[in-house]
């Protein structure tokens, strides 16, 4: 319990730290951009730091890869724009970010739900591209002052993003809400009829046994919120796709291009993948102490999903403030 | 070792990582590089020779440069005409000046610093465009010029946010006419991450300075004057 609650409580500072760190930028890109953090640089910060070091790296390198797929020994050097835009893509996703916060806060709070939770973040990053890709491409294919359109075009799915998250919190929160109420109502009554909706089942608890089937849960998984997670997490393209996207096109390579974006998209997908993993896998231990505590599993987990939920509704609420504050980029095509 | 306190640890250790994941999610610093500039700064006197001005000199990478010259319209030849990329840098100019244009100049004094100098509106900048991607030059005035004798000045750019990562080139600090006689610069590396921890003389935390994850990638310039 109190693991999870420290894990809760980590997951309302991620929320803070990412929606504060939203701003505007004299170069901001769509969706790019970060106010600064008036910190002195702490161990986090620099392991941070050595992380945007090599992904500056990776990326200084991109556009040189970009430019020799146009040139002699195409197969080797798209090789290498693969390489370098997949490592930059798991790079990206190291650090705050509200994809992984909501997908975190989904495999905390949820049950059994880690192969969905990882399904969540592929498609979430192929969805990622792919928008880059379509907004990227269309704007410039059809539209004189594109890099305007591409820009209006991200911050409109930024924020109908994060109104997503606002929304998925909630159903977090609730389905928590909804938990704990049933569980203390079946506490006092045994024969209440169970409205059993929600697929957050706690199973590590013995002090009763009339639940549905947890197969059943799982079959009745509700796939508007699977979906939800992948839009809200997967809507917002990347910039530095976009960046490459239009570094490609300027330099009549468009197919490199896509090819980096969707690259970009797997490494992207990997990490929060992994970042999921990591959090599915945090609960076994907590679940171990908590039974050796002798804790209500049952009722913590219920509490901690409602803390998840509110604390992904705040994040989304922050993030949406934010970006909606945010004055339009300042600099034309910036 | 009985089973169950193998298994407590093994899970304690997947616990720690699953934490420091989620600490990684709190991070306060967001951003990561999308834009890079490669820097030259000259250090220019007034006619009186004071300390009056920077020259600042940026060239922005390739794919930034690709993108920021997409929208701007073309010559025949698919070249941004002159007048759209002189457009392009007074607006870039207009911008930096609420972030004080990514520039820091301190008065150092024995044991810290003395001032943060502010900076007045820069002049008309000159942009070009070529294959190394789009360069704009300005020069930066100081509020107020200081006097050279014995002066001990820092000069850092950054974007404390690190979204735009400035690198000062090999050689990129001069310092113009009177000055060159009188005053000395030295360029002291970033060395990040380390930097964070193990900040090397001639590099604060400034008061007043937002600081950030910017600073850890900053070059230290040092001037210094008999």
């Amino acid at each position: 319990m109190s693991l999870r609650v420290v894990l809760a409580a980590a997951l309302l500072v991620a929320a803070a730290g990412a929606a504060l760190a939203q701003g505007a930028h004299p170069f901001g890109m769509p969706g790019g951009a970060a106010a600064p953090a008036a910190v002195e640089p702490g161990l986090v910060d620099s392991l941070l730091a050595w992380v945007r070091a090599e992904q500056a790296a990776y990326w200084r390198q991109l556009s040189g890869a970009v430019r020799a797929v146009g040139e002699e020994h195409a197969s080797a050097a798209t090789g290498t724009l693969v390489a370098l835009s997949f490592m930059y893509g798991v790079l990206h996703a190291v650090g705050p970010g509200h994809g992984k916060a909501v997908v975190t806060a989904y495999v905390l709070t949820n049950e059994r739900v880690l192969r969905r939770g990882l399904l969540v973040a592929a498609l979430a990053a192929l969805l990622q591209a792919l928008v880059a890709i379509a907004l990227t491409l269309g704007a410039l294919a059809l539209i004189a002052g594109a890099t305007r359109t591409i820009e209006g075009g991200a911050r409109a799915l930024e924020l109908a993003s994060y109104a997503l998250v606002i929304t998925l919190g909630a159903v977090f929160a609730l389905r928590g809400g909804i938990r704990l109420f049933v569980q203390d109502g079946a506490r006092h009554d045994h024969l209440q009829d169970h409205g059993h909706d929600y697929h957050g089942h706690d199973h590590g608890h013995d002090h009763h046994s009339h639940h549905v089937a947890p197969a059943v849960a799982v079959a009745n998984a509700d796939w508007r919120v699977l979906a939800g997670l992948v839009v809200a997490m997967g809507a917002r393209p990347c910039s530095g796709a976009i960046l490459v996207l239009v570094f490609a096109w300027s330099a009549g390579l468009v197919w490199a291009g896509v090819l980096s974006a969707l690259a970009m998209g797997v490494g992207t997908g990997l990490a929060v993948a992994v970042v999921a993993s990591l959090a599915h896998a945090a609960r076994l231990p907590v679940r171990w102490v908590g039974l050796r505590a002798g804790l209500d599993l049952a009722r913590a987990g219920a509490v901690v999903a409602m803390l998840g939920g509110l604390a992904i509704l705040l994040l989304g609420a922050l993030l949406l403030v934010a970006a909606l504050a945010a004055p339009a980029a300042l600099v034309p095509g910036g | 070792m009985p089973p169950h306190i193998r298994r407590a640890i093994r899970h304690g250790a997947i616990a720690v990582a699953a934490l420091a994941a989620t600490i990684h999610l709190a991070a306060p610093a967001a951003a990561h590089p999308h834009v890079f500039i490669a820097a030259r700064l000259t250090v220019v006197a007034d006619a009186s020779g004071q300390i009056a001005a920077l020259d600042v000199d940026w060239t922005f990478d390739d794919i930034y440069s690709a993108y920021v010259t997409a929208d701007l319209p073309k010559d025949k030849a698919g070249k941004p005409s002159a007048e759209a990329l002189a457009t392009l840098a007074r607006q870039i100019l207009v911008s930096l000046a609420e972030w004080r244009y990514f520039t820091e100049i301190v008065r150092l004094e024995t044991g810290g610093i003395a001032d943060n100098q502010n900076f007045g509106t820069p002049g008309e900048p000159v942009v070009r465009l070529d294959a190394r991607g789009l360069a704009i030059a300005f020069r930066l005035p100081l509020a107020a010029p200081l006097l050279p004798d014995g002066q001990r000045l820092l000069i850092r750019q950054y974007d404390p946010s690190f979204y735009v990562a400035i690198e000062t080139v090999n050689d990129g600090v001069g310092l113009a006419a009177p000055l060159a006689a009188a005053c000395k610069a030295e360029i002291a590396e970033p060395k990040p991450p380390q930097t964070a921890h193990n900040l090397s003389e001639g590099s604060f935390q400034l008061q007043g300075a937002t600081g950030g994850i910017g600073t850890m990638f900053a070059s230290n310039v040092t001037i210094a004057c008999r």
